[in-house]
């Protein structure tokens, strides 16, 4: 018989209402579009995590080890011990409602689950169930949940619909910090071998080559080639950097994404230029030639082996101290963590510029210096010759990169950098920059491609306030310091605000920047006509 | 009284019980949100589908439908586009005005002239809302292109080696 066909008044008659209270059980709808592809085995069997298989989010059977709730359990209450915050965090959400709207996850997919209150409420529930008397006795009524199957796949869902970029907790009033228990939530996952290949895949790379794309020294060393070359025919000058060179003054490390992605290639064009310009005494490393961390999105230890390789490579190479490039989780990582695993770091020295004698105080510690507070340092001692006019077909706005901004405060220099290499910029509202600003939608290892749906989503807040700009400014440049905001920011303006290209600070740098013996410019560094030269 | 006169006069409430029933197909808690938060910035969802139905409402009833407007339905499609609902719930929010117009005028007097002017008005929505399915669909696809131009870009230099991207500068 052939399927009973709807009568046109049925049709009409769609209920489009989401049913009530639906939240309270554990729903673990996998949805097409919101979730990454599971870890392959390779991956976590290179750097020894827990159950390597074969396994996809949408499967039934997670093919979890059979002791799978008490290791969750026993995970939960291991760092329920270590981590006072963690503990504080699970007990003294008032539910006021004040992050609610403030997660561009929530304002992006209207799903309830995502406001932050919730998200964490996922896994508070379960430690109620647990590790409270009042939970255990009263159950659901204390709000209070076992954790079944169900409930671990939906905790999975949200902790990977969490950028952990921190905009909640700048909200709360008691500063519940909601990133954090997602950083715990994908740890507790973890144990379980359940990541994502987006996450491991350069976790594992990293921990054999140094780097997120597993590039070997040979590859990185001719990347960079190909880029002196472009370099020699916008300028005419012929930079020379060094590779592994012992006893350079400063080693340089930048997240990889500007040794082979467009546009980061070009902000990496920026810092070669500028380093020559100075003629700096310093070193590429092809070892560590990766500021990027995506250990973090697993676990502290994971993270904390991979941010050595960093201090190990500066030991042997003997340097005094480090310049970090454009990047946004690698200065988290450093700047909240790595005193704490590695530190201090007596080796090296506390790093004083050779150009303008500034010791940089607030990296004392961790004895590296971001290169948007060096460059600026330099613009501010008038060590630069820069002509902005290279740069007047741009009309720029400047997004702060979660990570930069929450994680260690740097608004200022970026700002003063592209106010000294361009004439146009134009700040986007207010409640939607510098510690308000609203993440990319890809941070924390989200920047995947089969979860895109997802990422236009979380970057739907950022996007409406680039589309305000561009119609009120003829915004045209959305510049920034973090490179996985270079390469997620395109498609996401793409699909909210075409016409708006993306670029790092230090690709306007080295457009602007003026150097000794170069010939005249009539192309930029993208190969395109400088304004006014486009006959040339 | 000419049909655009009247929905003209009724504006106001046609616009809310439209944004209303709009609402009503989100979850609660996010209905209450899009209800109440007016800053475009802090809540661009909700600004989205104000501008989308003010402009829409503009078009049916022959007023200037301006670029402005043709670019809140383009945001309002793509928000559509890419939240987690099927394509015949993505473009469900133009019929609603149908119902609702039918209601708002169930006791005017029908002459025939009204009735048949009611009637263009609804094809007239009808339009609209294929014009909306085709935005839907444009943005759909819009995400696979955006899958593909990102991987080109992550593997840049690769291209460029192996030759698919013209491999210096001069060659550009
Ligand atoms: S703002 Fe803080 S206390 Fe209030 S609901 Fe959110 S996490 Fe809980
Ligand atoms: S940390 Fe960011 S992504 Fe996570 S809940 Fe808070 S606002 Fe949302």
């Amino acid at each position: 018989m052939p399927p009973k066909l709807p009568k046109p008044e049925e049709l009409a008659n769609v209920n489009y209402k989401p049913p009530k209270k639906w939240w309270q059980k554990g729903t673990a709808e996998i949805k097409e579009g919101f979730w990454c592809f599971g870890s392959r085995p390779k991956y976590l069997q290179a750097v020894d995590m827990p159950n390597p298989r074969e396994w996809k989010p949408t499967d039934e059977d997670w093919k979890l080890p059979d002791n799978w709730r008490e290791i969750f359990l026993e995970g939960m209450a291991e760092r329920l011990q270590k981590y006072r915050s963690f503990h504080l965090f699970m007990d003294i959400c008032v539910r006021c409602g004040a992050c609610a709207d403030k997660c561009h996850f929530y304002l992006g997919t209207g799903d309830p689950k995502n406001m932050p209150v919730l998200r964490a409420e996922l896994l508070r529930s379960v430690y109620r169930k647990y590790f409270t008397p009042s939970g255990k006795l009263l159950g659901k009524i204390a709000g209070a949940r076992e954790l079944t199957p169900d409930v671990l796949k939906e905790i999975w869902t949200y902790a990977f619909q969490c950028t952990e970029c921190r905009r909640c907790s700048v909200f709360c009033p008691y500063g519940i910090d909601t990133a954090e228990i997602t950083i715990i939530a994908r740890e507790l996952l973890n144990l379980l071998g359940l990541n994502t290949d987006w996450i491991m895949g350069p976790v594992a790379n990293s921990y054999r080559t140094g780097n997120h794309l597993g590039l070997e020294p040979h590859t990185i060393k001719s990347n960079i080639d190909f880029m002196l070359d472009d370099i020699e025919t916008v300028t005419g000058i012929k930079v020379e950097p060094s590779f592994n060179r012992k006893g350079a003054e400063i080693l340089f490390v930048t997240p990889s994404g500007d040794l082979f992605g467009e546009p980061g290639i070009y902000t990496c064009m920026g810092y070669l230029m500028l380093f020559h310009e100075l003629g700096l005494d310093y070193t590429w490393s092809t070892m560590a030639a990766e500021g990027g961390n995506f250990g973090f999105f697993t676990s502290n230890d994971m993270a904390k082996k991979l941010a050595y390789k960093i201090y190990s490579e500066a030991k042997r190479l003997k340097v005094k101290w480090i310049l970090g490039g454009e990047c946004g989780h690698m200065w988290r990582v450093w700047n909240q963590y790595f005193d704490t695993w590695h530190g201090p770091a007596d080796f090296l020295e506390a790093p004083v510029s050779p150009i303008t004698g500034t010791r940089f105080e607030n990296a004392k510690g961790s004895k590296l210096v971001h290169i948007a507070e060096f460059t600026s340092d330099l613009i501010r001692h008038k060590k630069l010759s820069l002509d902005p006019t290279r740069n007047d077909h741009l009309q720029v706005t400047f997004h702060d990169s979660c990570n930069t901004a929450r994680g260690m405060g740097i608004f200022e220099e970026p700002r003063y950098i592209i106010n000294n290499t361009c004439n146009h910029f134009y700040e986007m509202p207010e409640n939607t920059i510098r510690e308000k600003t609203f993440c990319c939608g890809s941070g924390s290892g989200l920047n995947a491609g089969e979860n895109m749906e997802q990422r236009m989503r979380g970057g739907f807040p950022r996007a409406n306030a680039v589309q305000y700009v561009k119609e009120r400014h003829g915004v045209n440049m959305l510049a920034n310091i973090c490179a996985i905001d270079r390469a997620t920011l395109k498609p996401l303006m793409d699909y909210w605000v075409p016409g708006v290209n993306v670029a790092g600070v230090h690709e306007l740098l080295g457009n602007a920047l003026i150097m000794k013996g170069e010939k005249e410019r009539v192309i930029d560094l993208r190969g395109e006509p400088l304004p006014g030269k486009e006959g040339a | 009284m000419a049909l655009n006169n009247l929905l003209k006069e009724k504006e106001a409430v046609i616009l809310k019980r439209w944004f209303d029933a709009i609402l009503e197909t989100y979850a609660p808690e996010t209905a209450n949100q899009l209800r109440q938060v007016h800053d475009p910035f802090a809540n661009p969802a909700s600004q989205s589908i104000r501008q989308c139905i003010e402009g829409i409402f503009r078009k049916i009833t022959g007023q200037i439908f301006t670029e402005k407007d043709s670019l809140s339905l383009e945001n309002m499609l793509k928000l559509r586009a890419i939240q987690d609902i099927t394509p015949s719930q993505a473009v469900s929010f133009v019929f609603f005005l149908k119902m609702i117009i039918r209601d708002e005028l169930k006791n005017e007097a029908y002459s025939a002239a009204l009735y048949n002017k009611l009637l263009s008005l609804e094809s007239e929505i009808d339009e609209t809302a294929l014009l909306c399915f085709d935005l839907y669909v444009k943005h759909r696809q819009k995400i696979y292109e955006l899958k593909s131009e990102e991987i080109k870009r992550a593997a840049f230099m690769l291209l460029r080696k192996s030759n698919q991207q013209p491999c210096s500068m001069e060659e550009r």
